[in-house]
């Protein structure tokens, strides 16, 4: 049973939203509160898996009750639900929400959102490693690029263009800023398919609060993780992979989908070496010694792969479904739970596969494994082109890349 | 007759008068003319005025005369200029228009008064005003024509500069006034934003749950209507004579699938809720347009209490979380008044109230906006109380001054209470407060009950 915690200050809301949702009865304990203390109360009795707040309440708001649940619970899922919050208050809810969803919002939209939430357990079965990425509030950002962006928002005459290009520059600040926009934080939420788009919708001014609000991006050490992973390195190949997967696409939706895929599925790799840097530098020594695949490595050292953790991220923080399917499978394309059309997945996989492997010297040689695909699966998964295409294709991109 | 070499005129005089009297007497006579004319010449030339005067009778109208003064001014010996038309002085690319008029006016026989650009001889341009009129002989012909001027440039000078100071003046009261207006536009513009993000949260929390119960409703009703066809069938079985045991079995068995308990209920709850729902959606909107009376000068009686109570609805989401309102209303006699403009006045109050109350640390619980309204002599009283943060004595004067503001960038424009004070004045009302540190603030407005031009004639008898 999914245990899912209501708290708003108005009680006909909470009516509402329990005769809404009695049809969950059987999936769902919902338990309905109409305050912080009284949810902390609820918490303290026992924990949740979601937590749905409004934000403006008298005495505790929704920003403290959340940075408290984070805090004590970090495993639980935590989603606001309220009318329009004034940039300072969104500025708040950024570390410590999950996704911003703005009334009025249909319970079937509600509901789907939890659901899919829920359904990322799978990619995180273990509660600590919930938990771990559920702390998760300053994000590791390339200090390079961080630097960059925030000289960039300092200039009047910055164009979304500039903006969008230095975001792009850095996976980690491209997801956030692709939650912000598609989240109901500071504008109405809205499906975004690509940066330009996500940067232009939210505008330069949310964008300067956020890049500079001092809670949300942290630089990260050039060389994290014990000196093991080199991540501008890392950074070029995400780019390489993103170059890629977006000249193998088949239509233009797929192929922005797929240029995110590329750009953010290591993304993972951010997130372990700055809350796990032991761990990691630990799975790299096994990967090494032991002669296994490093993300291998990774699931029994941590109990996941930094696949896993960044889809799951990705997903807490309401991305689209094929994009969190990309980065989760990337490893592992053919797996039961990987979507077999030919889709974001798909070309990230080859595209991972057709790099050159002087790319990944983000690690030592010769620990990263790329996926195993082969003309067989470009037949399964109804590819538009075959392998030799595909090797053109990627192999162009890499010229130019080089050029 | 010898003929003998004159050698002065005064000697040739002399001689004259001695070889032939009555020539002699001419000569004399001529030698007067001649001095006259002497004086003349001599008067023109001491003249500061210019003095021209040129032959008509000749196609480029040649200059016969010019006295000193033109050729000092224009830069020339007068032998020059003798003989040359006068576009020598008045140039036809400047003065295109001009020559046209005196053209015509001369040829038709008429004076004219004109303003002229003049060249000097080494090329420069400046301002002469001529007064030009025809010469005519005993015959009336025209043979002559005369011009007399004055270098006016100074003088235009003078009028252009002060023209330019009146404009300049001019302009800057125009500026003013603009910034007056944009300034309380913007200021309107400011609450109106405000508000409006107030609002819209204000509506999107009934609109949840009147989307909810109405979408609860509906599926209830399908619920029911299950349930419905399941009794239906019940009845054809018993009509039938099917063993009551059987039947009775399956109408609890989609009872309990209905939930039927639960939608007996939830759905009345449910109904009760949406209507209620929308009355306060509608209760808003109905505030808001009562609120945004339309702007006109006019005055009209209206029920302050009602205004009051609406400016409260339409800002219930800027004091709900810090404090709460507390109403003490009087009866009032209806107010002349621009209940638009007032409104904004009691917004400004309460929005300040609120503030100075998040100040202080309060919250909803602990923070009080008393708002208490009487009647009094010829007007009514209203007291807008909080227990905020006070306001400091030595500011309490300058909040009425325009910019002046204690809040933070984005807070305030600082125009809020300068605008609200020149509204009460504008109705002939006061306004007025008691602050302490740490205590609160009361605002304490006075209205004529008669609105603004009953407090004006008042005034003038008075002064009378």
């Amino acid at each position: 049973m999914t245990r899912v915690l209501f708290t708003d200050d108005e009680a006909p809301v909470l009516d509402g939203l329990r005769t809404r949702l009695y049809r969950q009865n059987g999936k769902w304990t919902m338990v309905f509160v109409e305050s912080g203390t009284r949810a902390l109360t609820e918490f303290e009795r026992e924990p949740f898996d979601v937590i749905v707040t409004d934000m403006r309440m008298p005495g505790m708001d929704g920003a403290e009750l959340l940075e408290r649940v984070s805090e004590r619970w970090p495993a639980t899922i935590r989603i606001v639900l309220s009318g329009y919050a004034e940039p300072q208050q969104a500025l708040r809810l950024v570390p410590v929400a999950h996704q911003y969803l703005s009334k009025p919002c249909d319970a079937k939209r509600l509901v789907s959102a939890i659901e899919r939430c829920m359904q990322l357990h799978a990619l995180l079965p273990h509660p600590n490693l919930r938990a771990l990425a559920g702390r998760v509030r300053m994000l590791p950002v390339m200090p390079r690029v961080y630097a960059a962006l925030r000289d960039l928002l300092t200039h009047d005459d910055a164009t979304t263009q500039q903006i969008a290009e230095l975001v792009t520059a850095d996976p980690v600040i491209s997801a956030k800023i692709l939650q912000m926009a598609t989240s109901a934080f500071f504008r109405l939420a809205r499906p975004i398919t690509n940066i330009d788009q996500a940067v232009g919708y939210l505008g330069i001014a949310a964008m300067r609060n956020l890049v500079t609000a001092p809670p949300v991006f942290v630089p990260l050490p050039e060389r994290g993780a014990a000196g093991l992973v080199n991540f501008e390195e890392l950074q070029a190949r995400s780019h390489a992979a993103a170059a890629a997967a977006h000249a193998l696409a088949a239509d233009a939706q797929m192929a922005d989908q797929a240029l995110l895929a590329g750009l953010l599925h290591d993304i993972g790799y951010w997130l372990l070496a700055h809350e796990y840097p032991g761990d990691l530098a630990k799975a790299v020594e096994i990967a090494m010694k032991e002669r296994i695949p490093l993300h291998e490595a990774e699931v029994r050292v941590i109990g996941a792969s930094h696949a896993q953790v960044g889809a799951y991220l990705l997903g807490l923080w309401g991305l689209p479904q094929p994009l969190v399917d990309a980065v989760a499978h990337h490893h592992s394309p053919q797996s039961a739970a990987a979507p077999t059309d030919f889709g974001p997945l798909a070309a990230l996989a080859i595209a991972l596969a057709l790099l050159p492997s002087d790319e990944s010297s983000a690690f030592p040689t010769g620990i990263v494994a790329s996926p195993k695909v082969d003309a067989n699966f470009l037949s399964r998964v109804n590819a538009p082109f075959d392998w030799t295409e595909a090797t053109e294709r990627v192999a162009e991109i890499f010229e130019e890349t080089e050029a | 007759m010898h003929r003998v070499t004159p050698s002065t005129p005064a000697e040739q005089n002399s001689e004259l008068r001695h070889t032939s009297p009555p020539l002699a007497a001419d000569v004399t006579e001529l030698e007067r003319l001649r001095r006259e004319l002497d004086v003349r010449n001599c008067a023109l030339d001491a003249a500061a005025t210019h003095f021209i005067i040129g032959d008509a009778t000749k196609p480029n109208w040649p200059l016969v005369y010019l006295n000193r003064a033109v050729a000092r001014d224009y830069g020339y010996e007068s032998a020059e200029l003798l003989g040359l038309g006068p576009t020598t002085l008045f140039p036809v690319d400047l003065n295109q228009v001009q020559l046209e008029g005196l053209r015509h006016a001369l040829t038709t026989g008429r004076e004219l008064r004109t303003e002229m650009r003049a060249r000097r001889k080494d090329g420069s341009i400046f301002w002469v005003g001529f007064f030009i009129a025809p010469v005519r002989d005993p015959a009336g012909h025209m043979t002559h024509y005369v011009g007399i001027g004055a270098d006016i440039t100074a003088r235009l000078e003078q009028e252009r500069t002060q023209r330019q100071l009146q404009d300049q003046l001019y302009s800057e009261m125009q500026e003013r006034e603009r910034m007056a207006i944009e300034l309380r536009l913007a200021q309107k513009l400011e609450s109106v934003g405000r508000l409006a993000a107030g609002i819209a949260h204000e509506i999107n929390t009934p609109i949840q749950y009147v989307g909810d119960g109405v979408a609860f409703l509906q599926s209830a009703q399908a619920d029911l209507e299950q349930l419905l066809e399941a009794y239906r069938q019940a009845f054809k079985r018993l009509a039938a004579s099917e063993p009551p045991a059987a039947v009775i079995q399956s109408v609890e068995a989609a009872q309990a699938a209905a939930d039927l308990e639960f939608l007996s209920v939830e759905v009345p709850k449910a109904f009760e809720r949406t209507l209620q729902g929308v009355e306060r959606v509608a209760a808003i909107v109905r505030a808001m347009k009562e609120f945004a009376h339309p702007d006109t000068n006019e005055q009209s009686p209206a029920d302050l209490n009602h205004a009051l109570e609406t400016t409260l609805i339409v800002a219930n989401n800027e004091y709900k979380y810090s404090a709460t309102v507390e109403t003490q209303l009087g009866a009032l006699p209806d107010v002349m008044c621009n209940v638009g403009e007032l409104n904004q006045v009691f917004l400004n109050l309460i929005v300040n109230a609120a503030h100075a109350i998040e100040e202080s640390g309060k919250d909803a619980a602990t923070g009080r906006i008393t708002i208490a309204t009487a009647a009094a002599r010829d007007g009514v009283v209203i007291s807008i109380a909080d227990n905020g943060c006070g306001i400091k004595e030595e500011n309490q004067e300058k909040i009425f001054d325009p910019f002046f503001t204690t809040k933070p960038v984005g807070r305030g424009t600082g125009q809020g209470l300068a605008i609200a004070r020149s509204i009460i004045e504008k109705h002939g009302g006061s306004i007025d407060l008691q602050s302490t540190v740490g205590v609160g603030t009361r605002f304490i407005v006075r209205l004529p009950v008669a609105g603004r031009s009953a407090a004006q004639s008042a005034k003038t008898s008075q002064v009378a």
